[in-house]
């Protein structure tokens, strides 16, 4: 049989179809649009966003949203690379000048002129966030700052007026000394503050101590005498509490995000920590009322001027190549009308980019202390996270700094000596490497 | 070539031409285009750039490259012999005759089902220093200085190791084969000149299994300078303390996915590629002398 020669070619030829994989055609066709967005949210934030799709759909019947929940901002990297990106997509933190400038993403300049957005109706912090290199990347979809959060049972117990937060570093270490409990054998059993738990921010404790992390145009600034002060708190941490005896604590805490997040389970009686806080105290402890708990601004090293916090949100960025940029852009421009931003702060129970706020939103608001974070929002110190297109290098080599001088393992002189001229020189290469494109990309971003 | 031995051999061209168009396409062309992108810039968003040897120059200057280095080897050194008396020993053990024989067999053979990623997540927690299970077993002897695996820089790497050592199966299995063709008359001539239990292992298991030692070595050479999967789940998706897990296999990740330098990233490959090929076969040039085949 094999000797007769069709059927030799059609064994080939089958051998090569079961390799490939036929394409599942897609759904039964819509006269609609279908764009897709890309989220990291699940639970009940998706729901609320669910809901406002719905919203969406019934007010322009000819576009169709589909969400995604992707994990990570690689993803969309990724699928942008590959040709086949998402219409929308949110990311958070520091990654807008580095996918930029890699052409990853589309400029909205003259879509969100066109739509009647204005840039003073948001607080400048979000906007800036979202620019990089004179073009507008992204918009601001939710807002949140980091805070102070204490305890104020644990104050009362320890002697401390539970209705007068540290306002400074000086105070935050004496409240810290007081609320300093151990038990027979010298092992800590309680501490008022620990700056690693969590330590989704330790890499910006300098902005409290008025540091920067860079001038604003190519020079890091790490060794600044204030990021160096920064750094010789964390490093009095190691020397005043014993590394082992500190090590040995915290490696018996919860994760932040559980029922045994060290501030529920009354360990560490402060923390620095988002909005979202109330949320992992209802979902983890729906049924514990016995936290009682308060926040101010977190303290700065001086107590002058206003006060500082990490401003933090969920930008909405389009990537490059997106197959729908204009029907994206109307769910875009949907998400910015004040009361659909409301509506999503409300379920998220976070806050909004925009400054104006309507009155309801405060009342109904299910944060127990939105009045202090909508006061906390108004500072003009406010920070991002540092917009650096070798954002992710800086990134690690700054906690590694962290880790090495909390642990007591390194000098923190000797740490921003060795890491800073190794970051700088990163950020020198690809500084240079941006001035040989940077005439054709801001030829086409404007053309955009 | 007669008629019909052509004939054969476009039947056989054809009937494997599948795989070698597969091997082509995703081995033969990735290798190659690897080594043109490692002289380019590529952010793969963007065409690439030609630039010579500048990534290379990078990395001569890169202490993270380095350090990557000497943690790959510091791991390999340390893995791939202990590896090898480890899985060497168990399949001596289980060549017994023993009353559970085979359900002992198969439970040291479990763990190398694990996947990778769960191996991770398991010795994550057997390394907890708190609560894992190596540390409650040290503590009697050590009380509250046992190792901190995990956030410890000096024990990280060893950690990694235990984890590794766990799942000895895959080349236990092999020397179990191999024990199996040494020949009886071999052992009961080396009794009958009066060798005890450790010369007649020496002189006789050992040199029948070489040809197995010889493969294994090559294969855990290749496997221990590749590890990526469990150290990053065991140091969640960083590089552990003080940059201790950062193998080569993860700085290529960062560079490619995390910092978008592909073409730093196909150098070091490049780079990891030369390296493991220079120890295969320097190992198959000590082979030559020291391997005995049946």
């Amino acid at each position: 049989m094999l000797k007769s020669s069709p059927f030799k070619w059609l064994l080939v030829a089958l051998a090569y179809l079961a390799g490939s994989c036929a394409q599942q055609s897609d759904g039964p066709d819509e006269d609609r649009v279908i764009i897709s967005i890309w989220t990291r949210w699940s639970g009940f934030e998706k729901d609320v966003l669910d809901e406002i799709i719905k919203d969406f759909e019934q007010e322009q019947a000819g576009i169709k949203v589909q969400m995604f929940t992707m994990g990570t901002p690689q993803k969309i990297m990724l699928a942008t690379a590959g040709g086949n990106p998402p219409d929308l997509a949110i990311l958070s933190g520091p990654y807008i000048a580095s996918y930029a400038e890699n052409n990853a993403l589309t400029p909205l300049d003259t879509m969100v002129a066109k739509a009647g957005i204005e840039q003073d109706d948001y607080y400048p912090v979000f906007w800036d966030a979202a620019t990089h290199r004179g073009h507008l990347w992204a918009l601001p979809i939710s807002a949140g700052v980091t805070a102070l959060h204490y305890n104020k049972k644990m104050f009362r117990e320890a002697g401390l007026d539970p209705d007068r937060p540290p306002r400074t570093i000086a105070e935050l270490e004496e409240y810290n000394e007081k609320l300093l409990k151990r038990d027979a054998q010298g092992r800590i059993t309680q501490m008022g503050f620990l700056p690693d738990k969590p330590d989704w921010w330790v890499q910006y404790y300098g902005y409290w101590f008025g540091g920067k992390i860079w001038d604003g145009e190519s020079q890091l600034t790490l060794s600044d005498e204030a990021n160096l002060n920064s750094l010789h708190w964390l490093a009095s941490y190691p020397e005043r509490f014993g590394a082992d005896t500190l090590e040995n604590f915290r490696a018996g805490l919860g994760s932040p995000a559980s029922a045994q997040n060290p501030f529920f389970t009354e360990q560490v009686a402060m923390t620095i920590q988002g909005v979202f806080l109330s949320n992992f105290l209802e979902h983890y402890l729906p049924d514990d009322t016995s936290l009682e708990w308060a926040i101010a601004p977190f303290p700065s090293a001086t107590e002058d001027g206003p006060p500082m916090g990490l401003a933090e949100g969920d930008l909405c960025v389009m990537p490059a190549g997106a197959k729908h940029p204009e029907e994206a852009f109307a769910f875009l421009a949907y998400l910015q009308r004040p009361e659909v931003m409301e509506k999503l702060a409300l379920g998220h129970r976070k806050l909004t980019p925009i400054k104006e706020v309507s009155a309801s939103f405060t009342e109904e608001h299910p944060h127990p202390y939105i009045k202090d974070y909508l006061a906390l929002l108004k500072s003009p110190n406010l920070r991002p996270h540092v917009q650096l297109v070798n954002a992710n290098e800086l990134r690690n080599a700054m906690r590694d700094m962290f880790y090495g001088v909390y642990s007591g393992r390194s000098e923190p002189g000797a740490m921003v000596e060795r890491i800073e001229p190794l970051q700088q020189k990163i950020l020198d290469r690809k500084l240079s490497r941006w001035e040989r494109v940077e005439a054709a990309r801001l030829k086409e971003w404007s053309e955009q | 070539m007669t008629q019909q031995e052509r004939q054969n051999l476009r039947n056989g061209l054809l009937f494997i031409s599948p795989w070698v168009v597969g091997f082509l396409a995703f081995a033969l062309y990735p290798l190659l285009a690897s080594v043109y992108y490692s002289f380019t810039d590529y952010s793969v968003l963007s065409p690439p750039v030609w630039i010579g040897t500048e990534n290379y120059e990078e990395l001569a200057d890169d202490p993270l490259f380095w350090k990557s280095m000497t943690n790959t080897l510091f791991f390999a050194a340390l893995s791939i012999p202990l590896s090898t008396v480890c899985a060497c020993a168990l399949a001596i053990m289980l060549n017994f005759r023993i009353r559970f024989q085979s359900i002992f067999r198969t439970i040291f053979f479990l763990p190398a089902l694990v996947p990778m990623v769960c191996l991770g997540v398991i010795w994550m927690w057997m390394l907890n220093k708190q609560m894992g299970l190596v540390n409650l077993g040290l503590s009697p002897v050590l009380g509250d200085s046992v190792p901190n695996w995990l956030e410890d820089p000096a024990f990280t790497k060893l950690g990694l190791v235990i984890a590794t050592l766990w799942c000895l199966g895959h080349s236990m299995v092999i020397y179990l084969a191999g024990l199996q063709e040494a020949p009886v008359q071999l052992y009961e001539a080396a009794e009958i000149d009066g060798a005890g239990f450790w010369r007649k292992i020496s002189t006789v298991t050992l040199p029948c299994l070489s040809p197995y030692i010889f493969f294994n070595t090559i294969m855990a050479i290749i496997g221990s300078f590749q590890t990526f999967a469990v150290p990053w789940v065991m140091m969640k998706g960083e590089a552990g303390p003080e940059q201790s897990m950062l193998f080569v296999a993860t700085y290529i990740y960062i560079n490619a996915f995390d910092n978008w330098q592909m073409g730093k990233a196909c150098a070091v490959a490049l780079i990891l590629f030369i390296m493991i090929a220079i120890l295969t076969l320097s190992v198959v040039k000590l082979g030559e002398r020291k391997v005995h085949y049946q």
